[in-house]
């Protein structure tokens, strides 16, 4: 009987289709294909527009999709079916009859591509294609993404995997083991699986239950457990096999037949896999003479759990000792300790004394003597002690940078290109200003010059599309600089105020929503930006007073003065902005002597850091009151001057960094805004990456380090995100080499934030311990810095303690002397108990 | 429409095979292409066993580790190629790429760590299964390992065919990156050295995570120091050296490289007994070597070298300081040999779209506007967003490029 499969196809009538495309022979199936595939797309396509179209068809699309399906499979070359894709794939039962009838020769292919391409981790083909290889029609895939497909593929509602498992005994047989020989990645894999599962329905207590009730292997378990940790599977996915390992409780006698596979995942790069197997190791019972050298990957392990539990297990011998020895070069002088320990019993041995001389150097000033005595000559110990201080007595190394900038741009090809480059991304402040000025002075609107601007307003159209903040209203650098070219090169002068671009509804905040009328300092600096434009707009050409002479915004007096000559020589008044901006760079203010900031922490569980500027800021500032905007914005409700992206409320690197140039004389108000930021994020709940910008400034060779900048330092060698901590040091190393820390207020700082448990010990330890690198006067300095800290703190010692006092152990031991401060030891004598942090206390009040 | 990927296909007689027997370490890696269908290239002893393992072990990672996955991708396993192997009579070196196109490795064993005879001089692909990592990591530190590369004649003939076939789908762009690896590294210099205690120090101290923003390299009396402030060299994704960590303890020295201009990429040569190991880091993890910016920028200063290696044919030793011949072992007809910036360029020239100016500068039409060329002491400079971004150290734009055809 011939099937009308047109109207097969409208009136949904899958078993139609399948039943009239049974007898065919495939060259009149592959006449058919051309209809088959046109129908589906347009089944798929006004599905997609379903949101916005009314369906066209009588009938819903599942019926007619299932039945399109049922042609396409039983039509389509493979090529076909790949370029359709995953609409093309029907259900298992349409599937099974459509390839039962047809057999093609690529049926595998197809298999391994719709594995591949539509295994996820809310539907999967699995069903399908075991149903194609019970059938027989196709062997087991080797492609992993058959394995990887079966751990979402068995989820059904009304049945648990375990369930699933137990009922199909042919999947204990391959499919399972197979599950331990492929990683998997994004959603797809054991350990993303069972991370979001309910125990019951984890693949690991799946394979638990199994196991005992003795349908899986235990020893294949095992093995197959950690034949999967041999694989350099990443670490998420590892710690699947690492921890059903575990689960599976090895015995002592499963765990020493195992100690070969053990000791190869010593050198795992994964340190969880790592850390397994050296405790696997522990209860594997004593480790052979033999096995010793295994071990090294684990003494090589920068976390110390692991390098500690490897020592637990070496025996004794002087393989031991000399691996300890290679070893030795470690940050961590509790580790160095526990490694001399297996060293100090072979130390006789030429092999051993010779790695250890070879370690000598990397050895932490306190374990120095120690190291000294088991090479047992006194004179080398002395060499080493007077090698060592004569390296760190050599003046700390001088930095290369200096406090000179760029010059004015000369000429239009210059501009041009400067204005594209800030386009694409403003990295210093200081081509902002290079730009505005070249604009200035160059702005006629001859036909070369326009002609030449073409390239960059067509990209600064772009930016300032629907998504930019509106330009001149103190958001966004870029945009303003965007709003320069644009106004230059049409000869459109800028509106008098822009209209806000809305931005999206679920944005919250003070800053989702420009303000066109906030008067901040970045606002100002849009306002400079305008006034240029304005003038550009005309072709009016004229010079800027403003632009910097030095790094930071420093303008030079001299300079000042001569371009205000120049001007006046010329007839012209200075644009406001400007020549406000240029007395502020070049003259400064005393405004700031009328503020003082107030800060503390206090909380319990939550430590909130709060600083304000006192007295309160009544009125709200002008625009062009550019200090007292620096002081209000000292205030969580205050003008932000961070600027905001068009996606979002994050701030800008870019405006923080040229807010930072306007008032260089006094950045105390702007240090005191980062501290107030910073702080209020130095556990790093918001990926605020703009805010190490704020430090950036104190890089700068002679610039003061006042309270707020101590104060934002010290929140800096304190904060979690390495990128600020590794910025504050850096400030800390140059500032303690020109001389311009001062180290009684830093010290006395960081005292106060640790007891009021808004810094962690651990991280202080950390950056100080990094800056106590440089020189012996970096040293000295961190070790009365935490001195001076120490003394500082009351009550009960904070927990961590022990890394700050373990530092200023390691100092004090390079230092060949104690505790100075009789405060910070009046404060270690009152430290009891028995554990870490007394036992350093104790060893700082013995030196 | 220009191919954007190559299915490579590895036939092999058989898989490698690594066994341990009466404590003797067998490795016999199955080959794939290159000179001939498997070829046989090496058959001796690798001096130093554990480091060699372990520096097998650190390519076999690399190969298959994407150091950076770009947010919209949807994290399908990517399969890895198989390394490439070059026997040259004297040396055999091991290759890798990561499939991000970030990392670029080689193991060298060079004459002190060999101990063999040389069947044939060229280049292959050797299978490096999981099974052959699984048994590597057994490696005890004191044993040679008997290397095998390639079947002979009776393995062939028993083999019955080839048994094992693997398909890979190599991205066009991840197979001029590795031609393009060789370039970047002819232009680094050699910046510090590290011995051994402070090679270990420093990878110890390596972030785990990565981290934003640009990280530099200080030099202090003990050793080295990361920085976040612009003094020293600039590496960009330190945390990918991570994967180095295992192999410090082993080395006696760590040499770093960077580049002498452009973006900065860095090499570090770790020495072991009879070995090395290179990593070459691209500038930044997000970014691959790219497979057209170095070689553009070096097709017309370093000629005959940067256009053999722009088409698979050397790889660059950095410790020698000299190419060395090498072809990929791919099909690289199906590469498009024309770099899609030079073909861009030749379209721009070919519809007339430059012209040279009284005072030098050309003005070249692309996409309705009209850029300007100009050439200054630092370099050709162009007003278009490419150059605007990269300001050359990616290589030269179309518009450079077109203009500079125009002049030619």
């Amino acid at each position: 009987m011939t099937v009308n499969f047109e109207s097969a196809l409208q009136d949904g009538d899958a078993e139609g289709v399948i039943t009239g495309l049974a007898p065919l022979a495939e060259s009149e199936r592959r006449r058919l294909a051309p209809q088959a595939a046109q129908w589906l797309k347009e089944l798929k396509a006004n599905a997609i527009s379903r949101a916005t179209k009314p369906w066209p068809y009588r009938l819903d699309s599942q019926t007619l999709l299932r039945a399109a399906r049922a042609m396409v499979v039983g039509t389509a070359s493979l090529s076909e079916l790949r370029k359709l894709g995953n609409w093309s794939t029907p259900d298992e039962d349409v599937a099974l009859r459509v390839m039962a009838d047809r057999r093609p020769d690529w049926l595998a292919e197809w298999a391994a591509f719709v594995l591949e391409n539509e295994t996820t981790s809310w539907h999967t083909p699995f069903l399908l294609v075991k149903r194609l290889i019970t059938e027989g029609l196709l062997p087991r895939p080797a492609t992993s993404w058959y394995p990887l497909s079966m751990i979402y593929g068995l989820q059904r509602r009304d049945r648990e995997l375990y369930q699933a498992l137990k009922a199909d005994r042919g999947l204990l047989e391959d499919e399972v083991w197979r599950l331990f020989e492929v990683e998997g990645g994004g959603d797809t894999s054991l350990a993303a699986h069972d991370k979001y599962s309910a125990d019951r329905n984890s693949w690991s207590w799946a394979l638990l239950q199994l196991s005992g009730e003795g349908l899986l292997s235990r020893d294949r378990l095992l093995d197959a457990s950690l034949a999967a940790l041999q694989r350099d599977f990443a670490p998420f996915r590892a710690g699947w096999f690492s921890r059903f390992h575990e689960s599976l409780q090895p015995t002592q006698a499963e765990r020493l037949a195992r100690k070969e596979r053990y000791l190869g995942l010593v050198a795992s790069a994964v340190p969880a896999t790592a850390s397994f197997a050296v405790k696997a190791l522990r209860q594997a019972g004593p480790l052979s003479l033999e096995d010793v050298g295994q071990l090294a990957p684990a003494l090589a392990s920068s976390a110390t759990g692991v390098v500690r539990d490897a020592v637990r297990l070496l025996p004794s011998s002087v393989r031991s000792a000399e691996l300890a020895a290679e070893h030795l070069p470690h940050r961590s002088a509790d580790i160095q300790s526990a490694l001399l320990g297996l060293v100090e019993k072979h130390a006789s041995q030429p092999s051993v004394r010779e790695r250890l001389e070879r370690a000598r150097a990397s050895v932490a000033p306190s374990l120095a003597a120690r190291v000294a005595t088991l090479l047992s000559l006194d004179a080398m110990a002395a060499r080493t002690s007077q090698v060592r201080a004569e390296e760190r007595a050599a003046p700390p190394p001088r930095r290369e940078s200096s406090t000179s900038v760029p010059g004015p741009i000369d000429g239009i090809a210059d501009l041009v290109e400067l204005l594209a480059a800030l386009l694409e991304e403003i990295q210093d402040p200081h081509d902002i200003e290079r730009a505005l000025d070249g604009v200035s002075r160059l702005c006629e609107r001859t036909p070369d010059v326009v002609r030449r601007l073409e390239p960059i307003v067509k990209r600064a159209g772009k930016l300032l599309g629907e998504r930019a903040p509106a330009r001149f209203d103190g958001h966004s650098p870029r945009s303003d600089i965007a709003g320069l070219i644009i106004a230059w090169a049409t000869g459109t002068p800028p509106a008098a105020a822009e209209t806000p671009h809305p931005l999206p509804r679920w944005l919250t905040g003070r800053s989702a929503r420009p303000d066109p009328h906030q008067k901040s300092v970045l606002a100002f600096l849009s306002g400079r930006v305008r006034e240029v434009a304005a003038r550009a707009a005309r072709g009016e050409a004229a010079p800027l007073l403003s632009l910097p002479t030095g790094r930071g915004g420093a303008l030079e007096v001299d300079e000042f003065e001569a371009r205000q000559r120049r001007l006046a020589n010329a007839g012209r008044r200075p644009d406001p902005f400007d020549a406000i901006q240029a007395r502020l760079r070049a003259d400064g203010s005393d405004e700031g002597e009328r503020y003082r900031f107030v800060y503390g922490a206090t909380g319990e569980k939550h430590i909130s850091f709060q600083l304000r500027v006192e007295p309160a800021m009544k009125v709200e500032p002008e625009l062009t009151d550019v200090p007292a905007l620096f002081y209000a914005a000292v205030d969580p409700a205050g003008p932000d001057y961070g600027g905001v992206a068009a996606s979002g409320s994050t701030g800008l690197a870019e405006a923080i960094r040229w807010v930072g140039t306007v008032w260089p004389s006094n950045r105390e108000p702007y240090y005191a805004k980062g501290a107030l930021e910073l702080g209020g994020n130095i556990d790093w709940w918001a990926a605020r990456w703009e805010l190490r910008c704020f430090l950036e400034p104190m890089l700068i060779p002679n610039e003061p380090l006042g309270e707020m900048a101590t104060l934002l330092l010290s929140l800096g060698l304190g904060a979690k995100e390495s990128g600020e901590r590794g910025l504050a040091t850096d400030v800390t190393i140059a500032a303690v080499a020109e001389g311009r820390l001062d180290v009684e207020k830093a010290g006395k700082t960081i005292g106060g934030l640790y007891n009021s448990k808004l810094l962690k010990g651990s991280r202080l330890a950390t950056s100080l311990g990094d800056a106590s690198r440089i020189s012996q006067t970096h040293a000295e300095s961190v070790s009365d810095l935490i001195e001076i800290a120490l003394s500082g703190l009351y009550g009960p010692p904070p927990s961590d303690l022990h890394a700050p006092l373990a530092l200023l152990n390691e100092l004090s031991a390079a230092r060949g002397h104690g505790v100075k401060r009789p405060t910070a030891k009046a404060y270690l004598t009152g430290i009891e108990g028995s554990g870490k942090t007394a036992a350093l206390a104790k060893q700082l009040l013995a030196r | 429409m220009a191919t954007t990927a190559i299915e490579q296909v590895y036939n092999y007689v058989a898989d490698s095979q690594f066994t341990v027997a009466e404590g003797r370490a067998r490795l016999l890696l199955q080959t794939s292409g290159g000179i001939a269908s498997h070829p046989r290239l090496f058959e001796g002893w690798i001096s130093h066993g554990r480091p060699g393992a372990a520096s097998l072990l650190t390519l076999g990672r690399i190969a298959r580790t994407r150091f950076y996955t770009p947010p919209a991708m949807v994290a399908r396993i990517v399969a890895a190629a198989d390394p490439i192997a070059t026997a040259d009579g004297e040396n055999v070196r091991f290759e890798v790429f990561s499939p991000c196109n970030g990392v670029y490795a080689r193991l060298d064993l060079g004459p002190s760590a060999l101990d063999g005879a040389f069947f044939a001089v060229g280049t292959t692909n050797v299978d490096f299964g999981p099974h052959i990592r699984e048994l590597l990591a057994l490696v005890k530190d004191d044993g040679r390992i008997f290397l095998s590369m390639g079947p002979d004649d009776i393995a062939i003939a028993t083999s019955g065919g080839e048994a094992v076939e693997r398909r890979v789908r190599l991205p066009v762009r991840w197979i001029k990156g590795l031609a393009e690896v060789q370039v970047a590294q002819s232009r680094m210099e050699l910046d510090m050295e590290l011995d051994r205690g402070e090679a270990v120090s420093f990878l110890r101290s390596l972030p785990t995570v990565p981290s934003r923003g640009s990280i530099y390299l200080q030099r202090i009396a003990d050793g080295l120091r990361i920085s976040r402030s612009p003094e020293g060299t600039e590496v960009g994704g330190i945390e990918r050296l991570r994967v180095l960590r295992d192999l410090a303890s082993m080395a006696t020295r760590l040499r770093i490289y960077r580049a002498t201009s452009g973006d900065p990429a860095t090499a570090w040569v770790l020495d072991l007994p009879g070995m090395r190991v290179h990593a070459v880091l691209s500038p930044d993890r997000a970014r691959g070597f790219s497979g057209e910016g170095e070689v553009l920028g070096q097709l017309a200063t370093h000629g005959d070298g940067a256009k053999q290696s722009a088409v698979g044919r050397l790889g660059y030793d950095l410790h020698e300081q000299r190419f060395f011949a090498r072809e990929l072992p791919f099909d690289l007809a199906k590469v498009e040999a024309e770099q899609p910036r030079l073909r861009a360029a030749r379209r721009l020239v070919a519809d007339r779209a430059v012209r040279f100016l009284a005072n030098g500068e050309a003005v070249v039409r692309s996409s309705e506007v009209e850029h300007r060329v100009r050439w200054a002491e630092d370099g050709p400079h162009c007003t278009c967003p490419w150059f605007a971004r990269y300001a050359g150290r990616r290589g030269p734009c179309k518009h450079v490029l077109a203009a500079e055809l125009t002049r030619a």
